[in-house]
Formats: C-alpha cells, sequence, structure tokens
C-alpha cells in the first residue's frame, strides 16, 4: 500500500467526514511526506485543547507554552514509533503529559505538607465519603467569578497527586471510555477505574473545603 | 490539612512547611536530638525525628540526597494517605461510571443518575475550561506558537536524521555532506581526518537521537506501568549479565521497550557500536544475543528498587556501553575511567531522568559517581588508591622477581 493510499484508508475508516482529513491521516502525511502543512493544520487543530490541558496540568502559563512545544517536537522526533492503526490524539496527550511531568520534576516543585497536621484526611480515622451534589461547581454561582473559579480549580488541582491529576485530566480532556484509557495508558482497566474514581473524589473533596472556606482541604 | 501561601518558600527545602522546615534544621544542628532543639520547635522537631526514625534506623547518618529522598517520602505518603481515605459515594460512582461509558453525555445517563451525571459533566466542564484571561491567553498566541513549533522542528530536521529515513541516506548534517564532497573530490591522504570526524559526527547525531527516543519510551512506559522502569525477568539480586537469557540479563530489561513497542528495535542501537544488529531481530525477540550487540547500558537499581520516580531527575538512566562491563566481563583488565567505544573512547552520551542528553567526556560525574561502577568497587579502588599510593613515584619492586619498569 501506498502512502497515499495508506492515508487515503485512513481517512475512509475515521469518524469525521470524507472532506475533514483524520488527524492521523495528516501525521502521516507530514511523516511521510513531509507535507509541514498538514502539521501545522494538527497543530493547530490541538492548540486550545492541548494548551488548556498542559495549563491545568503545570498551573502555569510559561510552563504550558514550553512544553506544549516539547510536544509537538517530540512528536516528530518520535514519528518512527507512532503506530498508524492508533489514534493520535491519546498519543500527542501522553506525550505531552509526560513532558509536563518531567518539567514538574526538574523544576523540583513539590506540594507543601505541613508534618505536624494529622496523618490521612480524617485524622486516620477511616475513609471519607464525597457527595458531589455538596459540591457547587456550575453554573457559576453568585459567590464566585469566573476568574475566581478558575484560579480555585487550579489550587485544588495543583494540591492533588500528579497520578491522580494525570488520570483525572487525561478522562475529562480526550472523553474515553475506560477501556480506550486502559488501552492507551497500558495500564490494567480496574487500576484506569479506581484512579479515576478516587481522582474524581479527590478534587471534589478539595472543591468542598475550599467552597466553604476551611482551612482542611 | 492545613493550606497555606509557600510563594516565598525556600525551594531547597523541597516544599516542607516552613515551620517544619526551620525544626528539620534546627533538628539536624543538634544532631538528631530533638531534646537539643530550642524549645519552641522541639514539638514539631520530635515529630520528624520520629517520622525519620521511622523510615530510617540510622538517621543521624543521613547525607543531603537521603535527606531528600525521606522528605519526599514522607509528603508522599502523607498525601497517598490522605487521598486513599477520601472515596465517592455510592451513588456518584455510578454517575461516574455512566458519565464514562457515555462520553460524559449528561443526557445519556439513566434518569436516576442524571442529576449526578451532570454534576459530574459540570466538574469536568469547569476543569477544561479556562477563565476569560486564559481563554485570550490561549488565542492570542495561536499563530505565534505554531510557527514557533514549525521552526523547531525545521532546526531538528536539520541537526538530526529523522528516525524513519534511512539513517544513512537524508538527514545528513551539511558539515557531514561538506566532507563527503571533500573526500570525493580530493581523494588524498589529508581527508582521512576529515571522513573520520564526518563519521563520527553523524554518529553522535544519531547516537543522541536514539538517547531521545529512548527517554521518551522509558517515560510512557513507566507512565502506563505506575512509574515503574522497565523490567523483562531479571531479578535483581542475581546475575544480570548473561545477554541472551532474559531471567538473569539487564540489557532484556531495557528491551523490554522495544517488546512492548515503546521504542522501535533500531534506537537502541548506536552507530558506533560495529556488532549492532543491522536488520531488525525477530519479532519474538526478548533481548539481544550477545554482549556485542548491546549498544546501551541501562542503570541497575538496587534491590526492591524498580520505579523512576525514585530517582533524582538529573539521575543518568542510559548511557553508550560499559566498557568497564565490556572488558570486566571477559575477565580482561578495567580501566574504570575509559570512555565507551561506541564513540572512539572519547567520551559518551547520557540520558538523564528529565530526558535532557548530554555528551560527557569522563564517566564521572560532577558528584564523584562513576556511572560504570557501583559505589563499593569506587570505594575500593579509591582505598587501594588512598593506601598504596598508585604511581606517586615512590613504588619499589617486591624482589628481583618482581618486573617493575619506570620511565
Amino acid at each position: 500500500m501506498t502512502g497515499a493510499e495508506r492515508h487515503s484508508e485512513n481517512d475512509r475508516t475515521h469518524p469525521r467526514a470524507a472532506s475533514v482529513p483524520s488527524d492521523e491521516s495528516l501525521f502521516l502525511r507530514f511523516r511521510d511526506d513531509g507535507d509541514t502543512e498538514a502539521y501545522r493544520d494538527l497543530i493547530d487543530r490541538y492548540h486550545d485543547d492541548l494548551l488548556r490541558f498542559l495549563y491545568r496540568m503545570l498551573g502555569d502559563r510559561q510552563g504550558a507554552e514550553d512544553v506544549f512545544q516539547e510536544a509537538f517536537l517530540q512528536a516528530h522526533l518520535s514519528a518512527g514509533s507512532f503506530d498508524e492503526n492508533r489514534r493520535f490524539r491519546p498519543w500527542l496527550f501522553t506525550i505531552a503529559a509526560n513532558k509536563a511531568r518531567d518539567l514538574l520534576r526538574k523544576k523540583g516543585r513539590r506540594k507543601t505538607a505541613e508534618l505536624s497536621a494529622p496523618i490521612g484526611g480524617d485524622g486516620g480515622r477511616g475513609a471519607s465519603f464525597v457527595d458531589l451534589m455538596e459540591t457547587d461547581v456550575a453554573p457559576p454561582d453568585e459567590r464566585l467569578t469566573a476568574e475566581e473559579r478558575d484560579r480555585q480549580v487550579q489550587k485544588v488541582l495543583n494540591d492533588m497527586s500528579p497520578t491522580l491529576r494525570e488520570v483525572l485530566l487525561l478522562a475529562y480532556f480526550q472523553r474515553l471510555s475506560y477501556a480506550q484509557i486502559a488501552d492507551e495508558l497500558g495500564i490494567p482497566l480496574g487500576t484506569v477505574k479506581s484512579r479515576l474514581h478516587s481522582a474524581v473524589a479527590v478534587f471534589g473533596k478539595g472543591w468542598q473545603a475550599l467552597n466553604r472556606g476551611e482551612t482542611d482541604v | 490539612m492545613t493550606t497555606h501561601d509557600h510563594s516565598d518558600h525556600d525551594p531547597d527545602t523541597l516544599g516542607l512547611h516552613a515551620d517544619d522546615a526551620r525544626a528539620l534544621d534546627a533538628l539536624i544542628d543538634a544532631g538528631f536530638e530533638p531534646e537539643c532543639v530550642e524549645p519552641e520547635l522541639q514539638f514539631r522537631a520530635t515529630r520528624i525525628a520520629q517520622v525519620l526514625g521511622a523510615l530510617d534506623q540510622t538517621p543521624a547518618h543521613l547525607d543531603g540526597e537521603l535527606t531528600d529522598r525521606v522528605i519526599a517520602s514522607i509528603r508522599a505518603s502523607i498525601r497517598d494517605t490522605r487521598e486513599q481515605s477520601v472515596q465517592l459515594g455510592a451513588r456518584d460512582g455510578e454517575a461516574l461510571e455512566a458519565c464514562v461509558m457515555n462520553g460524559f453525555d449528561p443526557a445519556r445517563a439513566p434518569s436516576a443518575l442524571r442529576e449526578r451525571a451532570e454534576r459530574h459533566d459540570a466538574i469536568r466542564r469547569a476543569v477544561t475550561t479556562l477563565d476569560a484571561a486564559g481563554e485570550q491567553w490561549i488565542a492570542a498566541g495561536r499563530r505565534v506558537r505554531t510557527e514557533r513549533v514549525i521552526d523547531a522542528v525545521t532546526s531538528a530536521d536539520a541537526a538530526t536524521i529523522p528516525f524513519e529515513q534511512p539513517r544513512r541516506v537524508r538527514g545528513f548534517r551539511i558539515g557531514d555532506l561538506i566532507a563527503a564532497a571533500a573526500m570525493l573530490l580530493l581523494a588524498s591522504a589529508v581527508v582521512l581526518p576529515v571522513t573520520n570526524s564526518m563519521g563520527e559526527s553523524g554518529r553522535r547525531a544519531v547516537c543522541m537521537s536514539n538517547l531521545q527516543a529512548a527517554g521518551l519510551g522509558l517515560g510512557l512506559y513507566a507512565m502506563s506501568n505506575d512509574d515503574s522502569l522497565p523490567m523483562a525477568t531479571a531479578g535483581f539480586g542475581g546475575s544480570w549479565s548473561q545477554v541472551g537469557n532474559p531471567v538473569h540479563s539487564q540489557s532484556a530489561n531495557l528491551f523490554t521497550l522495544v517488546r512492548t513497542k515503546h521504542v522501535p528495535w533500531w534506537a537502541l542501537t548506536c552507530p558506533g557500536n560495529a556488532n549492532a544488529p543491522k536488520d531488525a531481530l525477530p519479532a519474538d525477540a526478548v533481548d539481544w544475543r550477545s554482549l556485542d550487540e548491546v549498544s546501551y547500558s541501562y542503570r541497575l537499581m538496587p534491590r526492591g528498587s524498580a520505579r523512576l520516580d525514585e530517582l533524582n531527575s538529573g539521575s543518568v538512566v542510559l548511557a553508550d556501553r560499559s566498557p568497564v562491563l565490556l572488558a570486566g566481563l571477559r575477565g580482561r583488565s578495567i580501566d574504570p575511567e575509559a570512555a565507551s567505544p561506541n564513540h572512539e573512547r572519547e567520551g559518551q552520551h547520557l540520558l538523564r531522568v528529565d530526558d535532557s542528553v548530554e555528551w560527557a567526556a569522563s564517566p564521572v560525574l560532577p558528584n564523584g559517581d562513576n556511572i560504570w561502577l557501583p559505589r563499593v568497587v569506587e570505594q575500593q579502588i579509591h582505598s587501594v588508591r588512598k593506601k598504596y599510593g598508585l604511581v606517586d613515584g615512590y613504588e619499589l619492586p617486591a624482589s628481583t622477581e618482581d618486573t617493575f619498569l619506570g620511565p
């Protein structure tokens, strides 16, 4: 099968309309034929979503800008390892998440933890259950401006462990099924499920605490 | 847990609460004796000493790096414990299931769960959208960012050989092409050093790209495997030097990246290794076939450790193949500070945990750690040198039977 036929085949199997080339097709055109315009289209296509994702991962704009560039550059450098039968989007987001995590490590950024505080969210008394009906996040209520809400969302995310933050953001930004996430991350489905449940619960609890003006999150 | 603004916090204290950081400093100054710490900090110091004691039985011997690690462990432990104690209520859990199964479209959730599904979706929207200032930031730089990426990609093409292209046909550096043209035109002995330089320059560029690809593969593998480093079946504690026997082979551990398709096979072959395979290995290969085929040396981990997040971002995880192992495993004498044979013994590339790749003329890192040797051997070499004062010009043969030549 020639490169052109492969691209065409990819377009047919993609849910997009035939007139709109799929992400995978654009990437293969760039990789195999050196079509820079195709890569430019692809960058443009992912520009907003990837930047939002990276901003939420890192919590700062400069870091998001840097990793955005690094992720696309790395996708190019690793083009040879891209499996034509897989989707481009999760591959790109996984690269970006990996780069973002590296940046966090490099910056030595760590969540603060006061050793004198009780260990365990409930002072070691056991599990606490979150009721999301008490988690008032949307629409923006009267107490919170959009800016305040945005800042608080970021604060709660920053307070989460990188592992949970990653799975939450990958799931939210990609809206994949458990099986798809497990497939893309290469981890067991049960692990994806339990991590996502934990991530939502921890986010919900952090959000509740912030909005109640509690100091214990 | 109390939260604080630590914007003015000393980054060297790894994010400890300011009061805890002071207490830790005081505790170290007091030789890990909490009773000797000033009364104001004594409670915190006692608590820190308790935690340190629980993690390490010999806190008095903590060095800076270990202290960092212990503190990081404490912090991670506290956070993990806290996160594990938080769970979704049963109905919220069911609603989350419905959301995930239906692409986070609350309208497709069962009516009994719809309200909670809408709450899940509200959280998702709050997380995936930014405020007006954030959206403005994104929109304002669109064109510049796109062009910056294209520029970076173009520059990378000019500097390195693309992975998917035939590596000896496209992507040569301009300097390589000039050197090749000079060779054809002049065809004289004067050209020999130029061609040598050309070849090595190209080999180093490919090698560096290989390690960058390996770094990406390692990161993706770790991300997909709970931060674990790639392991095949070789357990640490037995022999790891039997290339081709995956039960006892460290190279098989690294080869896991190829087996799991995180890295193409050729990305783990350095062009400076004349014995590296030139053709793809069988699809069911689990390791290289011989020590000579191995191009890169992969970090061994202490017993019980196999996680990327246990390493510092600057830790070396992969490098051009070790000359010390090549010689030592064959019973030959070793030069502990020799450079890798991959690049004419002039130095070696190092891949660090933070994905950076650098060229190092010496295998001895700035902190004194020799990447080719475990600390115990380094210490033995050091003690022998110290004890016998090797090559200090005063040694004499033990007897007339002992041959010993001077300069």
